[in-house]
């Protein structure tokens, strides 16, 4: 069940934002990252196997589709990597209240920034480090605007789940680990 | 790690390396076949979806974008109107600018050798609320200097004088105006009259009448009339070519004599006029005046004598001339006759000075040379 919810959000995620939210032309060129949300959101309530997968499939799906302007993997790599860590440093007292969003926050600004690195490693010479700060810092405020839309119902429909896998599973010492 | 570290940590390799794979794989130049398909299948699938999306926001997202683009969109619209509108502008101007230039060419020119001190004015509208007068309003007003009672001069001669000064705009009473009378002198004499407009309701055609005052006053076709200059140069400063005598009429017996005049300035097509703030030193004379067409006119061995004439004549002169523009004044009744305060000599008067300083030097000799010939 709760990986259903979680395969939904992340499908959903990335087709918004594929379909809808990229074709926008907001101020700046930046957009809100609606995956990263779907992300953390799934990744809070995982453990690390599972957030890394849920960040590698959110990510490849980014890169499959459309506009093709990154190689393949790049989004795997960064939301593999986000979706790990976040799954790893994961605590109780990080799914209530104001926690999400600063851990999406973080997570948003983390992604953006590693994304933006992989391509100078890989020789993208589209941008220098001065548009990389800027479009990362547009890119942030814009998806903490959007946060709640995507993170309340995400972290609620989440911890009502595992507050349920946590009832039947709480004696279980592998509980939380392969919960996703 | 705290939970099932080893795990987590292999899966993570494993995706990581699948990722790096993936990019270099990517990177590398040239059609990749695991590459290329798995991008084919991410477009099969976004396909459909993007076009659904399209189908279904495209008026939205339109919607959006226009709203989007909205204020700029204003900007922008206001920029090309004004752009627009400038070019217009532009093009009409063109053809007016020559023309307009000449006349003010003409205008510094006819103040320069007057030594009159001017504001140049433009005439906007040809007011006629009644249909009755004939007045013009200007785009000069009190803030210009220009004052009530004014001389109003184009570069042909006399226009008018200013009946109604407003902050930014005055009413100009034009010479053919039924109600107007301009004290006159007839050139290269000392015979004086009354200018009367003759363009009233009932107007017989003839735009302006002279009277003389002496019945025994000799004037012929072709004699021409300057104003005569009245105290303080108000409402009418000496000198102004007023009309050129088109026919004079023949009835013996009568106390004065009359004429016709043909006004010196086209009043039809009145453009570029300039208000006279500040009247010369003295009197002009007859130096306004253009050279005669015909120089072998004779009939002025009186102008040879003119310079004699302007140095010992002119206080005798202005005295009569002001008796005559009192009488026309009072004669007019009907408008309010303003104090004769003199005009302040500001704003726009910069061109008269050194024109005047000129005149004073060269231009009465220079305007007597044609003549004397």
């Amino acid at each position: 069940m709760k990986a259903a919810v979680a395969a939904t959000a992340v499908v959903l995620a990335v087709l918004v934002q594929a379909v809808l939210v990229n074709r926008l032309a907001l101020p700046g060129g930046a957009a809100p990252d609606l995956v990263v949300l779907a992300v953390t959101g799934v990744a809070l309530f995982t453990g690390p196997v599972a957030g890394a997968c849920t960040g590698f499939a959110a990510g490849l799906a980014l890169d499959l589709l459309p506009p093709a302007d990154h190689e393949l993997g790049r989004g795997a790599l960064v939301l593999c990597l986000a979706g790990y860590a976040i799954a790893a440093m994961r605590a109780p007292e990080k799914r209530t209240g104001a926690q999400p969003y600063a851990v999406a926050a973080a997570a948003t600004l983390g992604t953006a920034l590693l994304f933006a690195f992989i391509g100078l490693v890989v020789g993208d010479a589209r941008f220098g480090v001065l548009d990389v700060l800027l479009a990362a810092t547009l890119t942030l405020l814009m998806t903490l605007v959007v946060s709640p839309l995507v993170l309340w119902p995400l972290t609620a429909a989440m911890r009502r789940l595992t507050r349920e896998s946590y009832a039947s599973f709480a004696t279980a010492p592998w509980a939380g680990g392969m919960g996703g | 790690m705290p939970r099932g570290a080893p795990k987590a940590r292999l899966a993570l390799g494993v995706l990581v390396a699948a990722s790096v794979a993936l990019i270099v794989l990517d990177s590398r130049d040239g059609v990749n076949p695991v590459t290329g398909a798995a991008r084919l299948a991410g477009e099969t699938a976004f396909a459909p979806l993007s076009a659904g999306v399209s189908a279904l926001s495209g008026p939205m997202s339109g919607a959006l974008d226009t709203v989007a683009a909205a204020p700029g969109a204003a900007d922008r619209i206001a920029e090309l109107e004004k752009a627009n509108q400038d070019l217009r502008a532009e093009l009409a101007a063109r053809d007016r600018d020559a023309g307009r230039s000449a006349q003010l060419g003409d205008l510094l020119h006819l103040s320069g050798l007057g030594g009159y001190e001017i504001v140049p004015a433009q005439a906007v509208t040809r007011v006629s609320p009644r249909g009755y007068a004939d007045a013009v309003t200007l785009d000069v007003g009190t803030r210009d200097g220009v004052a009530e009672d004014m001389t109003v001069i184009n570069g042909d001669g006399l226009v008018g004088r200013v009946v109604q000064a407003g902050r930014s705009t005055s009413t100009v009473l034009l010479i053919t105006d039924g109600a107007s009378a301009v004290g006159a002198r007839l050139e290269g004499s000392r015979e004086i009259g009354v200018a009367d407009g003759g363009s009233g309701f009932l107007g017989d055609g003839a735009p302006l009448r002279f009277e003389l005052m002496s019945a025994d006053a000799r004037v012929k076709e072709g004699d021409r009339v300057v104003t005569l200059g009245s105290h303080d140069g108000t409402p009418f400063v000496p000198g102004v070519p007023v009309g050129t005598v088109t026919e004079v009429e023949k009835t013996p017996g009568a106390i004065t004599r009359t004429a016709d005049l043909e006004p010196a300035v086209d009043i039809g097509t009145l453009d570029v006029v300039g208000v006279v703030v500040g009247g010369p030193p003295e009197d002009p004379r007859d130096s306004v005046l253009p050279p005669r067409e015909r120089p072998g006119d004779a009939a002025e061995p009186a102008s040879g004598g003119d310079p004699a004439d302007a140095a010992d004549e002119p206080a005798a002169e202005d005295d009569a001339g002001d008796g005559a523009a009192r009488d026309t004044e009072e004669a007019e009744a009907a408008e309010p006759s303003a104090p004769a305060d003199a005009p302040p000599p500001d704003g726009g008067g910069t061109e008269g000075d050194p024109a005047r300083e000129e005149d004073a030097a060269a231009g009465a000799p220079g305007g007597d040379g044609p003549e004397g010939r």
